[in-house]
């Protein structure tokens, strides 16, 4: 139960983190421990990496 | 903050959008390597997995990681980006790479300075000795002592008391706890323990009880310093290196070991496009940009050297995340236990050391030999 929570807690903060571009997007699929300490790390991280991936696309 | 998305603004390149979809994630590095060997099996393995710097020899061996060499050999400015060689060391297996460091951690003491104060210790201990002294103090004035976190993942303290003595974990691939530091690495933690009357904290009533401020020292990982600060009482926070052990290498530790985890490309995957976003996410979160992102919300070194420019003065502004960066000199093997019950052993080991904990345990020459020979049988 408690991966179950911690799942839905990741899929509810970052969800399918990406923009919606479905013409050209990719879907990946990732999984880190220790959700008490990675999650706000990953909430820092996703705003990054979605902007270093979808800068130049339509 | 700002410097970071500054920085960014310059580092934007070009790639098709990625989606991000993040699985439950692993209680701990255990069920990191579990789950992934049941994902393997069952045909349904993630594009990254994280995994505990001292789990990712498993994957490698049973070819469910991928060589990244193919990956960075495209790479035009790999180094510049600040991947160095002494990152790579600790996820290349057999000359080749097959991670990327995400977050290295060092064990270290934690301690609330108005609790210590308050009973009269006037000095942070630095060896175990002066720390079982301070827990008397605490005490005498009606305090909780502390919390020793044995129970980390992969006997990560067992480790670290054996490389205070010089001592590898693992020799000749097998447990190298049968000898003489093995025997005082038990004692050791007798006499932390029952010389502190340490309840037999789980690891989190552990954490609950030093944030709460009810006892006066911990000792665990740099990794949590970031959750700490975010739930601790109001009380002065100080973190300080891992204490020695008493008449051994001056009293300070002679290693420690290496804790932390590392990306690795685990995708089955026959669209190279996916296994390329795959490599991109992965190089992103342990970019310099990853890297000091790690270190700003959490108590983690980072791994990757283009963190330290974009981390400017954060590490004098932030003095507590210091102790971890400063013990790097002594960083040494996190070590996993060879053969198919690795896992098993580790559990072992995690199993009579709670004897020691909840006092049941007197004698540590007997507990060392029925360890061993249990360890024994499943290598």
């Amino acid at each position: 139960m408690k991966k179950l929570i911690t799942g839905l807690a990741a899929v509810l903060a970052f969800g399918f983190y990406g923009s919606v571009n479905s013409a050209k997007s990719i879907e990946i699929e990732v999984a880190y421990p220790y959700s008490g300490l990675f999650d706000v790390t990953f909430q820092a991280i996703m705003p990054e990496f979605e902007k270093s991936t979808s800068r130049y696309s339509s | 903050m700002l410097r970071f998305k500054l920085l960014c603004q310059s580092l934007k390149k070009a790639h098709p959008d990625i989606q991000v979809k993040f699985r439950a994630t692993y209680e701990n590095y255990e069920d990191a390597t579990a789950t992934i060997f049941r994902e393997s099996t069952s045909g349904n393995l993630p594009d990254v997995t994280m995994q505990g710097l001292n789990r990712q020899a498993p994957l490698v061996d049973k070819g469910i990681a991928k060589s990244l060499e193919p990956f960075i050999a495209k790479e035009a400015a790999f180094e510049k980006d600040g991947y160095h060689s002494a990152m790579l060391s600790l996820s290349t297996f057999g000359g080749e790479v097959y991670g990327l460091p995400f977050s290295v951690s060092t064990p270290v003491g934690y301690y609330n300075m108005d609790l210590l104060a308050e009973a009269g210790v006037d000095s942070i201990p630095t060896n175990w000795d002066e720390v079982i002294a301070a827990c008397n103090k605490l005490e005498a004035a009606g305090k909780g002592t502390l919390y020793f976190g044995w129970n980390i993942t992969g006997n990560w303290f067992h480790q670290a008391l054996m490389h205070t003595q010089n001592v590898p974990m693992v020799k000749d691939g097998a447990v190298n706890m049968g000898g003489d530091a093995g025997l005082a690495t038990l004692e050791q933690m007798k006499s932390i323990m029952s010389g502190c009357n340490m309840p037999n904290y789980s690891i989190a009533d552990g954490q609950a009880a030093f944030n709460a401020g009810t006892i006066g020292m911990m000792f665990w990982s740099t990794s949590s310093l970031g959750s700490v600060n975010a739930a601790k009482a109001d009380f002065v926070l100080k973190t300080a290196p891992f204490p020695g052990m008493a008449g051994v290498n001056n009293g300070t530790p002679a290693r420690l070991p290496a804790g932390g985890n590392a990306a690795m490309l685990v995708s089955t995957s026959d669209d190279p496009a996916r296994v390329d976003a795959a490599w991109t996410f992965l190089k992103f979160i342990t970019s310099g940009i990853g890297a000091a992102l790690v270190a700003e919300t959490t108590g983690y070194v980072p791994p990757n050297k283009a963190a330290n420019e974009l981390l400017g003065d954060f590490y004098s502004k932030n003095p507590n995340k210091l102790t971890a960066v400063e013990q790097l000199p002594l960083l040494a093997d996190w070590f996993a236990y060879p053969g198919e019950n690795g896992l098993a052993v580790t559990q072992v080991i995690y199993d009579y050391t709670e004897e020691i904990a909840t006092g049941d345990a007197d004698d540590m020459a007997d507990l060392q030999e029925e360890m061993m020979e249990e360890i024994n049988d499943l290598m």
